[in-house]
């Protein structure tokens, strides 16, 4: 799992069956030391957790677990948002996030 | 899952067994952030119908292989699923991207 912000969503109508009535986000990798935005973004399907833009979030990124949590053995989905981070605790500094 | 573009399509008359029936689709990978080209031409095979000149979003590696397994209308449940490795799972209406 990665620390990810979540950037953005996606608006898609004709997709994947077990995509349906699932939000689509765009996350981008987030790192907790210096508390900006690196690397590629990507999609990542909302596991149920309610998450929008600017929230920073778990996400998972294999594929197996995703299924489990989607309860679908049939969702082509690899990474997957499964939590909402509040703080993150690291190198004795603990920062919150609202 | 990454954006890209439908640039073209292939047709093979010769392939493995199994992926005869799927329509393969040239795709031009690009990046969420400004819609910029992320990369050299890949072929997908198709899952949601996508036209050309439309921007899909797809899938790779295992997942490209689980899409078509199942109830995706295109894969009896008898039949083995077939050896892609890039699948096609939507087509984008429109996406943001704030930060």
């Amino acid at each position: 799992m990665f620390i990810a912000k979540v950037v953005g969503n996606v608006w898609a109508t004709r997709k994947h069956r077990s995509l349906e009535g699932r939000k689509l986000m765009l996350v981008k990798p987030f790192s907790p030391e210096t508390g900006a935005c690196a690397g590629e973004t990507t999609l990542a399907v909302d596991g149920g957790t309610g998450c929008g833009p600017g929230s920073v979030v778990l996400v998972l990124d294999e594929g197996g677990s995703a299924r489990m949590i989607l309860k679908d053995e049939n969702a082509p989905v690899r990474t997957l948002v499964c939590g909402i981070i509040d703080s993150i605790d690291s190198k004795g500094k603990a920062v919150k996030y609202a | 899952m990454k954006l890209a573009q439908v640039v073209g399509r292939v047709f093979c008359a010769r392939q493995c067994c199994g992926m005869d029936a799927k329509t393969l689709l040239l795709l031009e990978p690009l990046n969420w952030d400004d819609g910029k080209n992320a990369g050299d031409l890949l072929v997908a095979a198709d899952c949601a119908g996508a036209g050309h000149k439309e921007k899909v979003f797809y899938v790779q590696s295992r997942e490209a292989v689980t899409a078509f397994r199942g109830y995706s209308g295109e894969t009896a449940d008898g039949e083995t699923a077939p050896p892609v490795d890039a699948a096609i799972v939507g087509i984008v209406d429109n996406w943001s991207t704030k930060l």
